[in-house]
């Protein structure tokens, strides 16, 4: 198995409507449709919000990388459906499916269609404190990172025979530290070289780290 | 490079790759590697070095192309499959390290040969020995040094005793110690007959240890051929952003100062040699 889904939250640049937008706008829309979907518990509501984002996936020139991510939700969409069908019911279960799908779909559509970069401007702009903005485009802008590694990771262990598909639940849960430990040992790793390479610098800089370049409006 | 009468370990026939976002790493690229060849592959970052190793195992699978080992095609063949034959070691140690200790580090290696309890004991015991980390035995892998666990990660994969080898760029960041346990490492992997292919940026260590080398640029192979050759090519050594080893760089000062019968110098002995008989002809003469 790949990790290949992890790149369906790493901003690619694309010529679409979408690309262009204001990631403030992106943001509001996001948010828009992660509450939407947690109000309704219904499968018809969250059926059409699910289809609603379609044609938005398809204007982006999303569709392949959304699909990953998708494919690389069933493990839990399982897991969803075995819970919700013994505890609730299988309606319940369906539903739920679609409001994970919306809530990962509309972060998807986010995280591909922004830049790190702008996602930082576009938070000072909103007139949220420097630092909070700065860590939020760091967290962001290490997402992709997160994913590259954890595919190399992946890699480094199935080079020595790490099989990933293992039956029984158990089992599948023991086979995930070998790459979640080194995943969460080489994160925190590298959040203190960047803690210690921003401590150098300090203090921060605002002008010359964000304001060397405006923020473009656009539509 | 050719060899008469024996088939090669690995052969790679008019393979490429493409990423899903459209980039082509890999172009047209055929190669041969035989039985207890040492070959080094160069070039620039993002010439296609990982990405054509990583072919090796099954990693990536070519867009187009056949690789076949042992004579086997492996485009059906799982990593899993893949990866008792062929053994990568990659640059990052910290990215398949998570045991508990040392010992049950290279433990989880033999684990899929499913061998019994005392075997998988007696193997580990002889790698730990063979790579002097015994007295780490019980010790967390996080918590040795750099180098320290750079020889676990290689440890880890030449337990399984894969007929080829490959290391990406095993020198990166080692002492002059580590560097020499390497190369008498190689060594020994070599008499036993192994395939060793070496992924380096260092010239001077692919000028000394490494009798074959592969030059890429741009996904594509640009030379391969011996060593000594191929380095003191000064046009190909611009094209893949490498220096030229440094016996190279005396020479050519030799010769703009006059000296132009050092052109066909290789090796550190002979340039000996030639010194040594230039200062007896200069000293004879006064």
């Amino acid at each position: 198995m790949s990790l290949e889904f992890l790149n369906a939250f790493k901003f690619m640049k694309k010529k679409s409507i979408l690309h262009k937008m204001d990631p403030r706008a992106k943001l509001l829309f996001s948010i828009i449709y992660t509450i939407s979907a947690l109000l309704y518990t219904k499968i018809i509501p969250l059926f059409f919000i699910f289809i609603s984002l379609i044609p938005i996936i398809l204007i982006g020139k999303l569709f392949k990388q959304w699909i990953k991510s998708i494919r690389g939700l069933s493990f839990l969409i399982v897991f969803i459906i075995i819970l919700n069908t013994l505890f609730m019911s299988l309606s319940f279960a369906i539903a739920m499916i679609f409001r994970i799908l919306i809530m990962v779909s509309a972060f998807s559509i986010f995280f591909l269609t922004v830049d790190p970069n702008d996602f930082a401007l576009s938070l000072i702009s909103m007139k949220i404190p420097y630092e909070f903005a700065f860590s939020f485009s760091l967290a962001f802008r290490f997402v992709p990172t997160i994913a590259t590694e954890a595919q190399n990771i992946l890699d480094a262990q199935q080079s020595r025979g790490y099989e990933m598909q293992k039956k029984g639940l158990i089992n599948q849960i023991k086979n995930l530290f070998p790459l979640l430990i080194p995943l969460i040992i080489c994160s925190i790793k590298r959040a203190f070289n960047v803690a210690e390479a921003l401590e150098s610098i300090q203090p921060l800089d605002h002008s010359i780290v964000y304001h060397s370049h405006s923020l473009l409006l656009r539509i | 490079m050719q060899r008469v009468k024996e088939l090669p370990v690995v052969m790679i026939r008019e393979i490429g790759y493409s990423y899903p976002n459209g980039t082509e790493a890999l172009k047209n690229i055929n190669l041969n590697f035989f039985k207890g060849e040492l070959i080094g592959i160069m070039g620039k970052n993002g010439a296609g070095k990982t990405s054509l190793i990583r072919t090796f195992n099954g990693l990536i699978r070519p867009t187009y192309g056949t690789i076949y080992i042992d004579n086997e095609n492996i485009s059906s063949k799982s990593i899993a499959t893949l990866s008792k034959k062929v053994g990568i070691i990659f640059q990052n140690p910290f990215h398949q390290l998570f045991s508990n200790s040392v010992e049950e580090e290279i433990k989880f290696s033999l684990k899929s040969f499913n061998l019994g309890k005392e075997e998988i004991q007696f193997k580990t015991d002889q790698i730990l020995h063979e790579f002097n980390l015994e007295k780490y035995r019980n010790r967390s892998p996080l918590n040795l040094s750099g180098g320290e666990s750079k020889k676990l990660a290689t440890a880890s994969i030449i337990c399984r005793d894969p007929e080829i080898l490959v290391f990406d760029e095993p020198t990166l960041g080692q002492d002059a110690k580590e560097i020499e346990f390497f190369i008498n490492l190689i060594k020994s992997e070599r008499k036993k007959g192994k395939t060793i292919i070496i992924i380096t940026h260092n010239v001077e260590f692919a000028y000394k240890y490494l009798p074959r080398t592969i030059l890429m640029a741009d996904g594509q192979i640009i030379v391969d051929g011996p060593t000594k050759k191929v380095l003191n090519n000064e046009f190909l050594i611009k094209q893949t952003s490498l220096i030229l080893p440094q016996i190279r760089q005396f020479t050519l000062v030799l010769q703009q100062n006059g000296f132009h019968e050092v052109e066909d110098l290789l090796t550190t002995n002979e340039m000996i040699d030639y010194l040594r008989n230039l200062i007896k002809h200069k000293s004879s003469h006064i």
